[in-house]
This record gives C-alpha cells, sequence and structure tokens, in this order.
C-alpha cells in the first residue's frame, strides 16, 4: 500500500512540476540577468539610434568610441589619474577614520570632543566646500585627494564608532576578568567585535570615495575619468561621454565586490554566529 | 540568628600586608584564602531611589573547599561573586586574598561566567589561551597550557573548533578550561551549568569534581539548582531574599569521593541537607510574598 500511495503522490508531484521544470532555468539569476542585460542593451540601441546623437547615444556608438580611446591610451591615462586621488583618498580615509573611530567609541570624552562635528559634516553637502578646498590645495591633484577622503572618510569614521558602540558587553567584562590592559582590549576584543561594522563602512566608503572622485574632477583642474565627461560632453561627443560613465559604474561595482569579499573572509567566524 | 563565620584569624591590629608576612613566617596560623568582609553593596538606579542588593555580608572560604552560594532568584548571588572577583566594587567592606585586600581582578582569581562568553572569533585553544595572552606569556607557553587544560576539560581533538562549532556543553568546557589556564588559586562560578541540558549538567557536575580532585582548587559556586550545591560542595552558604544576607552555611557531610550525582542523590543526608535548605529559602519566598 504504502508504494502505490507513493507512486500516485509522485505523479501528482511529476505533473504538477512538469511545467515548473520547463522554466527551471530561469530560476538561476544568472538567465534572468542574462535577459535582461541582452533586452536592456537591444531597446537602448534600436531608440538610441534613432534619437539626434548629440542628445542620447546607443551601446555599438559606445563601443566603437571605447575601443578608439583605449587604443590611443586615452582612456588609460585617465584611469590610472583618477585612480591616483582614489587609492590615496581612500586610503587616507581608512587610516585616519578606523583609529579615529576606535578611539571616539572607546573614550568617552574623545566622543564627546569631535562627535558634533563629524555628524554635522557628514550631514553637509560636501561638494559646498569645493570652492575653499581649492582655495586651500589648488587645483592640482591634492584637492582631488582631499575631496576623495572627505567623502569616504564619514562613512568609515562613523560605522566604525558605531561598530565600538555596539560591542557585546560580556566580551568587554571577560577582557576585565582576566585583566586585558588598554590596547589589548582594543586589539584583541574591540577590534574584532566591530570589525564587521568597519568593513560595511569601507564597502559604503568606496561609492562615496567614487562620487567624490568625479566631483574633483568636475570642479577643480578638469582631469582623469570626470574630465572625459566634462570635455566630451562640452563638444557634443555625447558617445565619448558614457564612456568613463560606464567604467565609474563597472569600478563601482567591482570595488564594492571586492570589498565585500575581504569582509566575508575576515570575518568568517560570523557564520551562523552563536555567543 | 544566621551563623556568622568565625572573626578572621589574624590579630587586629596588624596591617594585612603585616599579617601576610606572618602568615608566611608561620604556616599553622591558616589564613583563608579567601575573605569577604562585612560586604554590603547598593546600586543606584536612578536620583532618587537605591536598591540594596548585598547586606553585610561576612564569608571565610578555605583552601581547597568547593562552597555553594545559594539564594532565590535576583538576591544577587552573581554580584557577591563578581565583588569577589574585583569586577564588582562593594559599598562597604572589604574582599581579602591571602589575608590581603584586593580591589580589582588578578589572576590569583578565575571567573567562569554564566554564559560561555568565549570569543567567536578565536579557536578553542586561542580562547583557552586569552587568560595567558593578556599577561603575554610567551606563545609557546600559551599553547602549551592551553593544550593541558583543555585536555583536562575533555576536549581532545577540539583545539582548532571555532565555538560555533562547538556544543553548549563542550563551550562552557572551554569556559573553564580558560579559567584553569591561568592557574587562580580560586575558581569562582557563576551557575556555569545554568544553561545547559540536564544530562550535560550532570556530566559536568562529576567532571568538575573530578578537576577539583586533580588541582585542589578553591572553588566558589553559584547556582540556584539545590541538587547540584549539595552535590559538589562542602559547604553550602544559604543568602536571604534581597538584600542577601547570609542566612546560614549548611556543612555538607557527604564523603568525599563523591559517586555519580544520580548515586550521590540517593544518600539519605543528601535528600535530608537538600529539604533543610529547600525549607530555608521556602521561607524567604513566604516572606517575600506576605
Amino acid at each position: 500500500m504504502p508504494d502505490a500511495v507513493s507512486t500516485s503522490l509522485a505523479q501528482a508531484v511529476d505533473t504538477g512540476s512538469r511545467r515548473r521544470r520547463l522554466f527551471e532555468w530561469s530560476r538561476h539569476p544568472l538567465a534572468a540577468r542574462g535577459i535582461s542585460i541582452i533586452l536592456g542593451l537591444t531597446i537602448w540601441e534600436v531608440a538610441g539610434s534613432k534619437i539626434n546623437p548629440i542628445f542620447m547615444s546607443y551601446p555599438s556608438a559606445i563601443g566603437r568610441a571605447a575601443v578608439e580611446m583605449i587604443a590611443d591610451g586615452e582612456l588609460g591615462r585617465a584611469l590610472l589619474l583618477s585612480g591616483q586621488s582614489f587609492v590615496a583618498g581612500y586610503g587616507l580615509a581608512m587610516v585616519i577614520g578606523i583609529p579615529l573611530g576606535l578611539v571616539m567609541g572607546r573614550y568617552q570624552p574623545v566622543e564627546h570632543l569631535i562627535d558634533l562635528y563629524v555628524y554635522a559634516l557628514y550631514a553637509s553637502p560636501t561638494v559646498a566646500f569645493i570652492p575653499l578646498v581649492i582655495l586651500w590645495f589648488g587645483l592640482g591633484l591634492k584637492a582631488k585627494i582631499f575631496v576623495v577622503f572627505i567623502m569616504a572618510l564619514f562613512p568609515i569614521l562613523i560605522n566604525t564608532h558605531v561598530g565600538v558602540k555596539n560591542v557585546n558587553q560580556e566580551w568587554i567584562e571577560l577582557g576585565q576578568a582576566f585583566c586585558a590592559n588598554g590596547r589589548d582590549m582594543m586589539t584583541e576584543i574591540v577590534w574584532y567585535a566591530a570589525l564587521p561594522f568597519v568593513m560595511a563602512g569601507l564597502r559604503l566608503a568606496v561609492g562615496r570615495a567614487i562620487v567624490g572622485m568625479v566631483v574633483a574632477e568636475f570642479f577643480t583642474a578638469i582631469t582623469g575619468l570626470g574630465g572625459i565627461i566634462v570635455t566630451a560632453g562640452n563638444s557634443f561627443q555625447t558617445a565619448r561621454m558614457f564612456v568613463p560613465i560606464l567604467v565609474l559604474m563597472v569600478l563601482g561595482v567591482c570595488l564594492t565586490q571586492l570589498v565585500a569579499l575581504a569582509e566575508r573572509r575576515m570575518v568568517k567566524w560570523r557564520t551562523g554566529t552563536r555567543t | 540568628m544566621h551563623a556568622e563565620p568565625a572573626e578572621p584569624q589574624h590579630p587586629a591590629h596588624l596591617t594585612p600586608r603585616q599579617s601576610e608576612r606572618q602568615r608566611r613566617a608561620s604556616p599553622a596560623a591558616e589564613v583563608p584564602v579567601l575573605e569577604l568582609r562585612r560586604v554590603s553593596k547598593v546600586f543606584q538606579v536612578n536620583s532618587k531611589t537605591v536598591m540594596e542588593i548585598l547586606d553585610n555580608i561576612t564569608l571565610t572560604f578555605e583552601r581547597g573547599r568547593i562552597v555553594a552560594l545559594v539564594g532565590r532568584s535576583g538576591c544577587g548571588k552573581t554580584t557577591l561573586l563578581r565583588i569577589a572577583h574585583g569586577l564588582v566594587h562593594p559599598t562597604h567592606g572589604s574582599v581579602l586574598v591571602d589575608g590581603v585586600t584586593v580591589t580589582k581582578p588578578d589572576h590569583r582569581r578565575g571567573l567562569i561566567f554564566q554564559q560561555p562568553n568565549l570569543l567567536p572569533w578565536r579557536t578553542a585553544l586561542e580562547n583557552a589561551a586569552f587568560g595567558l595572552r593578556m599577561r603575554h606569556a610567551p606563545r609557546p607557553v600559551q599553547r602549551q597550557i592551553a593544550l593541558e587544560n583543555l585536555q583536562l576539560v575533555g576536549l581532545v581533538g577540539f583545539e582548532h573548533h571555532y565555538p560555533y562549532q562547538l556544543s553548549g556543553g563542550m563551550q562552557q568546557r572551554v569556559g573553564i578550561a580558560r579559567a584553569l589556564a591561568i592557574d587562580p588559586e580560586i575558581l569562582l562560578m557563576d551557575e556555569p551549568f545554568g544553561g545547559l541540558d540536564a544530562q550535560t549538567k550532570e556530566q559536568l557536575q562529576e567532571e568538575l569534581l573530578r578537576i577539583h580532585g586533580k588541582t585542589g582548587k578553591t572553588i566558589v559556586f553559584v547556582t540556584h539548582d539545590l541538587d547540584e550545591a549539595v552535590y559538589l560542595s562542602d559547604r553550602v552558604v544559604v543568602l536571604s531574599s534581597r538584600p542577601a544576607r547570609v542566612l546560614e552555611t549548611v556543612p555538607i557531610t557527604i564523603p568525599r569521593p563523591r559517586e555519580e550525582p544520580a548515586i550521590a542523590k540517593r544518600r539519605p543526608e543528601f535528600g535530608d541537607i537538600r529539604y533543610h535548605i529547600w525549607t530555608q529559602l521556602k521561607a524567604q519566598a513566604a516572606l517575600a510574598t506576605s
């Protein structure tokens, strides 16, 4: 009997799932994304090529422009220049933001001294300070690095601060119970406990740093990827203008994924966290 | 009415440091390894109200003995243990280790928490070595001692597991190994088996007695489980409801080494002692509700 029951049940499941199995492949995330990309590009290509190329461009034209710009080295040079200000600014934000966030979270006087400024600056539009940045640092690389730095700093600093504030009190007590000194408490407990927050801050900072980089290239000396956007836009070379925009998109996604990967590597103990 | 333990055994005119010297000079004069003298604790709840947790508690703990502190939940047992450890400061009174007043944690007292409280980013071995790392012991020494203690608590083969890969009982074993690794004179245990299932609990109780037999540590054990208190200890200190006072100190006459928990509990004296303590706590509960 149980056999009969199970076969009929299997049949029922089978007939019910035949249609589902037909579309099984559509569940794979790559399938739907692939279709979405192909569809999007096709529509863009067809619709875009009908519009005046000054107002809009389309994939094949952008592709041609990209090949041209790669071939004559323009894109490579721009990428290198933009990369410089990005790496320096982001690195500086990391080197200053993380330690400052740790100290701010751990020592209340420091927190009360600076948290007002930190949150006020975070909330204010950084672009508004660019004229001042130019007065301080001129139009060159220094000014760009500073804008990237100031954009990336706050997500890192604030996330680290919040992470330290959220450290499980039991772990702090553990440190006290086993006579941890201030330094060991920081390096052995607070740092690891705050690490997931720090990594999230680094991830958020990637996007902001890229915005800062492009904005700086628009408003200080016109160079790099942002510079191509401005010059191409001003000379109505819309297809060329799209190339650095797409590069920036890809760059943003890849860097964010890179940080997320580092996060998974560094916070591997979190798998099924139990305390 | 409550049985106050004997007054400190060294002359009152001697400062603690002098009495410490005297103790070393004449080992016959036994100074208790841990002493709580007239300890009171008052918590400031807000600007207007204060909460009395502990009321004038004096207790002495002899070397190598296991003493259980029992009381109704919320009576202040844990606070008392933390004061003994130095994590919490008493409002009045003092804590003496080997006859010398202490005011902060040190490695002569090892604390075992209610929850295992392991660091999730560290392996069992690294967690067991935590105290040694805080003491900046050389790495090979850390490793060696942590390994020995993991062995002692029966965790061979799990050295490189992370806490999330260990069961609750195993996590607590690591917690015990961590406290033992700093080689404290006194183990302070705060309801360490409270969160475990009945079988694991009994198993760990038995193991604790085995470890005690091997290491001879003085153990102060906070629990609300009367079976556990009677089974483990040489003396059960019964605390009143908040603010906690010492109601009675009950000597446990069951000989050592003790049988497995299930067998030990069948002894008639086990039941008698347990019942005696239970009536004391029951009376406290009645007082609290009336």
